[in-house]
This record gives C-alpha cells, sequence and structure tokens, in this order.
C-alpha cells in the first residue's frame, strides 16, 4: 500500500499535538481499535496517554486487564501483555464509560442535599431517563471527559464516542439535552415551591389562559399520573440543571479549542465514506478542528486489477490428466481476481473521497488486518498503519 | 424452513455496520421470486434502500423500487405527525397540543415516544389492506405480504421492540396504552412476526449477537427466525479433489514468482480468512439453536438488483 508522504506527517501531529483526540465513526467501523492504537502509540511515544470508550469489545477489553472496572482509570501492564516496556514516562490507562454509573455521579455531584439525591434516584422516570433520554450518554461522555481532563494526569486524553450517523450529534446532544431539561420547555412541569403538579396551571402555562382544555386531549392520552410522575422528576432535576448546563457549556468550549482534534473512522465503502464527507463538511462549517480521516480495513491487494489477466493460461500449466488440478488452479486464479478487484473498488470508494474532500485534509489508510484486534500486539500493527 | 415467507413481518437486526439493509433488501428480492409483495421500512434515516437500487430517495412515501420490491423511509417527525393525527382526526387540535414547543421535546426526549410511533408504523403498514382500510378489522387481501423492518442498529433496534412494553408500563390505561398493547400483541405472536439476526463471522459481532439473542429472549417477547451470517470469506476450493491438489499449485506457483506467486499467497489469506470465519460460526452455531444462512463476502459497487437475487439463494432456507 502506497501512502503519500503528506499524511505520514499528519497522523503523527493527532498524536503529539493534541491534548485530547475525539474519535467519530459509525457503528462497525472500527472506533475503538483505533482509539486504543492512538493512544498506545502515545505511551510508546513516552507520553501518559488514556483511553476512553463506551461499549468496547469484550476481548479487547479484557485483553486491556480493565474487564469489569466501569468508570475507573485502569492502568494497563504493556510491559506484560507486549513484553517490551514503555519508554521513561510512558503509560496507557484505558477507562470504561457506563452512563448510568454517570447520570448517578451527577445526581450524587449537584444534588443540593441527601434527601433531593435520594428523590431522584428512586424516581422511576429517572431510571428511564438515564438509560434512554437522548443526548444523555453523549452528554456522561463528556462529564466523565471533563473530570478527567482537569485534573491534568495525561498527556493524552483519546475518546472513544458513541455510534452516530451524524457524529457532529456528539458535540450539539449535551448541550441540547440540558436545554430542553432546562431552558423552559420542560418548566411547565416543574413546580419550583414545592406544590404538587398542576394540571390546570400547566395547561394555562401551556396553551394560554382560556384554552385549559387543550390539556385535557394531552392528558387523557398519556394518563394524569404519567404526568405527575415525570413532574416529580423534572422537579427534582430542577436542582442540577444549573450545574449540568455549566457543564455542558464547559465542554463545548474546551472541545472547539485547539487542544482538540477530531479524527474520523471510516470504511472504504461509498455509504460510510458519503456520512464521513458530511461530517467533515459539517466540522468545518462549525470551525472545529479536523485533524483527518482514518479509512480503516481497506481490503489490501497484492496486484493491480488491470494487471491479473482473465484467465491463467500461460501462467499455470493445464494438467487435464491430473484430476483436480485444472479446477484448483481456476480457483485460485478467481480468488486473486476477486480481491484485486476489491482492491480496486475499494480504491474507487476512496479517490472519491478525496476528490471531495480536497487535498487539504489528512487521510491514513489502515488495510484490513488479519483476524480480530483483540491484543496489545495487534493494536501495535495497527499502530504501524496509523503511523506508517 | 418456509416459515419466514408465511409471516407478516420481519425485524432485520444486528449491529452497526453489518449489512442489515443488504439483507432486508435481499429478503426483499427472494419474496418478490415467490410472487409475493413486499415493504422494506427502512427506520434510520439513511434510505440506502433507495441507494442499493439506485433510486430516488424514497422519504415517508411508499416506493416500488423493483417488481414487487417497495421501500418506505420511515422518520419518526413523519411518522409521529402521521399517528397523532388520526388519534386527533383535527390537524388543528394536533398542532395546537402537539406541535406546541413545550410538549414535543417532553413527548419525544423524556417519554421516547419515537421508538413506540416508529414500531406503530410498522403494525399500520402490517394492517394495510389492498381496498385501502386500515386497522385491526380490515377485511380483504393485504396490501404486503410481508413488512421487512430494516431495523436501527443494536441498542436503538432493541429499544424499538422494547419500546411498546415501557410505554405500556408506564401508562397503564389512556389509547397510548391502548396502542402499545396492540403493537405488543403482533410483536408477541409467533405466527405473524419473526426476528431476523444478521451478524459477520468475527468476534465483536457474534459477541454482540449472542447478547443480543440473550435480550431478545429476555425483555421481548419475539420469535427469532435465525441468523444471517453475512459477508463470509468464500470456500476456497468446491470440491476434495480440488483441495488436494493445492500443495502442488503452491509450489509451482511460488516457484514461478510474479502474478502465480500473489495468486497464491492470495489464496492462502482466503484459507485462514475462512478457517477464521469458521471458529466463529462454530461459536455462535454452538450457543444458538437457530437455523442459520451464510451469505458470501462481496464487493459493495457489485451491489445491484441482480447481485442481490443472486445473494438471495443464500437464503434458500427461508423458503
Amino acid at each position: 500500500m502506497s501512502t503519500p508522504a503528506i499524511e505520514r506527517e499528519r497522523l503523527t501531529t493527532v498524536v503529539d499535538g493534541h491534548e485530547i483526540v475525539v474519535v467519530c465513526g459509525t457503528g462497525g467501523v472500527g472506533k475503538t481499535t483505533v482509539s486504543a492504537a492512538l493512544a498506545l502509540g502515545a505511551a510508546m511515544a513516552g507520553q501518559r496517554a488514556l483511553v476512553m470508550t463506551i461499549d468496547p469489545a469484550r476481548r479487547l477489553a479484557d485483553a486491556l486487564g480493565v474487564g469489569d472496572s466501569m468508570n475507573t482509570e485502569t492502568p494497563i501492564d504493556v510491559e506484560a501483555l507486549l513484553g517490551v516496556g514503555l519508554p521513561e514516562g510512558g503509560s496507557l490507562s484505558a477507562m470504561m464509560l457506563d452512563a448510568k454509573r454517570t447520570w448517578d455521579n451527577v445526581v450524587d455531584k449537584f444534588a443540593k442535599d441527601e434527601a433531593t439525591r435520594q428523590r431522584i434516584l428512586g424516581n422511576h422516570y429517572y431510571q428511564r431517563a438515564s438509560q434512554s433520554l437522548s443526548g444523555s450518554q453523549e452528554y456522561m461522555a463528556m462529564e466523565q471527559l471533563l473530570d478527567v481532563a482537569a485534573k491534568g494526569d495525561y498527556d493524552l486524553i483519546v475518546l472513544d464516542t458513541p455510534p452516530s450517523r451524524n457524529a457532529l450529534d456528539f458535540l450539539e446532544a449535551p448541550g441540547r439535552m440540558v436545554a430542553m431539561l432546562a431552558d423552559g420547555a420542560l418548566k411547565w412541569l416543574r413546580s419550583d415551591d414545592g406544590s404538587r403538579f398542576s394540571a390546570v396551571r400547566a395547561g394555562s402555562m401551556l396553551f394560554g389562559k382560556g384554552r385549559q382544555a387543550m390539556f385535557g386531549v394531552f392528558e387523557r392520552f398519556l394518563g394524569t399520573e404519567v404526568i405527575s410522575g415525570i413532574s416529580e422528576f423534572v422537579t427534582a432535576m430542577g436542582g442540577l440543571l444549573e450545574g449540568m448546563r455549566t457543564r455542558a457549556a464547559e465542554v463545548k468550549t474546551l472541545l472547539e479549542s485547539d487542544e482538540v482534534a477530531f479524527v474520523l473512522v471510516a470504511s472504504p465503502n461509498r455509504i460510510s465514506l458519503s456520512e464521513a464527507l458530511f461530517f467533515h463538511e459539517r466540522l468545518a462549517e462549525a470551525g472545529i478542528p479536523f485533524e483527518g480521516f482514518v479509512i480503516n480495513r481497506v481490503r489490501p491487494t497484492s496486484a493491480d486489477l488491470l494487471d491479473v489477466p482473465r484467465s491463467s493460461d500461460g501462467i499455470f500449466e493445464a494438467r487435464p490428466d491430473v484430476p483436480g488440478w485444472d479446477d484448483a488452479v481456476e480457483a485460485v486464479w478467481g480468488n486473486h481476481r476477486r480481491r484485486a478487484r476489491w482492491a480496486a473498488v475499494d480504491r474507487h470508494h476512496i479517490d472519491a473521497l478525496k476528490r471531495h474532500a480536497g487535498d487539504s485534509v489528512p487521510y491514513v489508510e489502515v488495510p484490513e488486518i488479519e483476524g480480530d484486534v483483540h491484543d496489545l500486539e495487534a493494536l501495535q500493527r495497527l499502530l504501524e498503519f496509523l503511523r506508517s | 424452513m418456509k416459515e419466514l415467507l408465511d409471516k407478516r413481518v420481519v425485524f432485520v437486526v444486528g449491529k452497526g455496520g453489518v449489512g442489515k439493509s443488504v439483507i432486508s433488501a435481499t429478503l426483499a428480492m427472494r419474496v418478490a421470486k415467490a410472487g409475493m409483495r413486499s415493504i422494506v421500512a427502512e427506520m434510520n434515516g439513511a434510505e440506502t434502500m433507495a441507494a442499493l437500487f439506485d433510486h430516488e430517495p424514497v422519504g415517508y412515501e411508499t416506493h416500488e423500487l423493483a417488481p414487487r420490491v417497495h421501500a418506505i423511509s420511515v422518520t419518526p417527525n413523519r411518522a409521529t405527525e402521521e399517528y397523532l393525527l388520526r388519534m386527533l382526526r383535527f390537524r388543528l387540535l394536533y398542532e395546537l397540543v402537539f406541535r406546541n414547543r413545550y410538549i414535543e421535546p417532553f413527548m419525544n426526549g423524556v417519554l421516547g415516544l419515537s421508538d413506540l410511533i416508529s414500531a406503530g408504523k410498522v403494525m399500520d403498514l402490517e394492517w394495510e389492506r389492498v381496498n385501502g382500510s386500515h386497522g385491526p378489522s380490515g377485511k380483504g387481501p393485504h396490501q404486503w405480504d410481508l413488512v421487512i423492518v430494516d431495523s436501527p442498529a443494536t441498542g436503538h433496534g432493541l429499544s424499538l421492540l422494547r419500546s411498546p412494553k415501557a410505554i405500556m408500563d408506564l401508562t397503564r390505561i389512556g389509547p397510548m396504552h391502548t396502542n402499545a398493547k396492540q403493537i405488543q400483541e403482533l410483536l408477541a405472536d409467533r405466527s405473524r412476526t419473526s426476528v431476523l439476526l444478521v451478524t459477520l463471522a468475527e468476534e465483536m459481532p457474534v459477541s454482540e449477537t449472542l447478547e443480543l439473542a440473550a435480550d431478545l429472549r429476555k425483555h421481548v417477547d419475539i420469535d427469532i427466525a435465525g441468523v444471517v451470517v453475512n459477508g463470509v470469506p468464500p470456500k476456497l476450493f468446491a470440491s476434495e479433489e480440488a483441495a488436494a491438489q493445492f500443495d502442488e499449485v503452491r509450489a509451482v506457483g511460488l516457484a514461478a514468482g510474479g502474478q502465480a506467486a500473489a495468486a497464491v499467497r492470495d489464496a492462502e489469506r482466503l484459507l485462514r480468512d475462512r478457517a477464521r470465519a469458521e471458529e466463529h460460526i462454530k461459536r455462535l452455531r454452538g450457543e444458538l439453536d437457530l437455523p442459520f444462512a451464510e451469505v458470501p463476502m462481496l464487493a459493495r459497487r457489485d451491489l445491484d438488483a441482480e447481485a442481490l437475487t443472486s445473494l438471495g439463494t443464500h437464503l434458500e432456507w427461508l423458503a
């Protein structure tokens, strides 16, 4: 695989020149392994590196020795796993994020007293919201990132983000979630003076005086108990929102600073690459520092398709008298051509991406590595490609 | 294994990137071949179906992409609007109550209603009759012989299937509850509804599929029809006789160098890939007592209606 020199320079910059690298992409493209490899690379260059990941591969987590330690920074014994020690000052840690647990921590941190804390943790809708509230996972990932970054224990933090079709979601979701909870959208549910939820009050607030009957339509839909249950939750959360809003704003400032670089991982197919392109455009519009595309699992070729003759005539002799020989040659040749065609298809798509995204954007291509990437040695091989 | 074609609704589920859309399309082509009409309901707004058939984006409307193969892109906003309008009967009431800027974020953000409503749209498609009538008590032939749901990736796909029960737990009474109950009954009806799991023969997708199957069995009362292992590296040799000649082919090829040696190295790579894939499939089969189909790896640019039809032959166990 040939990689122009300009691409080489750029990816090293990602590891060396920033304090935080955010790795984005849709599901199944290899974000987690790319993130882990980047952190390993920094550690091997003598830096203190941390990879934060959501939903990691079980076996990768086990191989790194961080199997069950959720939400804790866990040092990885690179020397024991790899047989080679890290240089002076270098260290590698991993942290797996659990959204529910992070929510609980946020409640601990921002609840004004023990009674409020208990009221929130025990609320049925809290249990639900902490799992499924839109933007919740993203908010929680950022919450952890901010905590860890503030301590200053690391030279590089690599954040593996939740899979999303539009990777910008990751930036916007936390703010949206907090805004929804805080900035009036749910005000009608809140009772700031501690009184119980009142349908009359909510109705007149939502629909104006004289139109409270509208609320009846809504109420019939869901039932009063649902609305008042959620009201309890939103009211209890009310005290937390100021803190959460400040945090969301801090994170946004941090992510837009020069300390942070965004890397996008994509697969070499039309759909994944066009999403990558879309993401790139959105980042540029938002003025967010973009450090490059990692095009992962490019199918390697041992030959250019145009160089592979259609038939094996003149390359392998025919042996009609040997049973199975001609079939075997044909199978081997057919596979050779098929692989060359796969590589050509991948090349075609990658070229299209480069044409659209332009020369100023760094690209790194990583060929499909044999087998699964589930140990440090495989990560090291992946890293070679990220650097080479 | 004729069961799947006799069903009314099939949810195609799996991890992101395993090829759910391609398998949904393949299944639709297979259904068409049997002379039946199907509709693929795409649930993530990506319009992959349209892309596969070289068609303009279909949006929230039914389009025929190939003979007897239809598609619709179910986006939560449009589905919600349609659903609420039908319940309320008056657009003005809908606009006033549910397009209210305070209520909208509440419905979708806090209650997570969009999942339920998307699932409800699947039920609507199942209900649809040729004569245009809707609802559970419609008469006459069905508009769709099979509704194929190209579901969102694992986590979200699961919450889509869990949404009726979740809403039933929350509401207990009222039109929302009634609706959730109807959807739940459709999901749980083994004569009408199945899940088809899609995976790759690789470590992570296999692990996630096992988890997903366990979650479906634990949290969703629904039939699992089988597992489609997508992108399987093909067998190199079709016969024992040919396989027996490989050592000799290898020796000759490596000695010759050039393209011949490259072809041998490619063959060795395939043999290793295939052996690894077989291990993963073995693990999956060992844990899941379900029918399996293996679909070979294809170059994506090759994917057109013709390729989808030929892929369909690998789903023969379904018919």
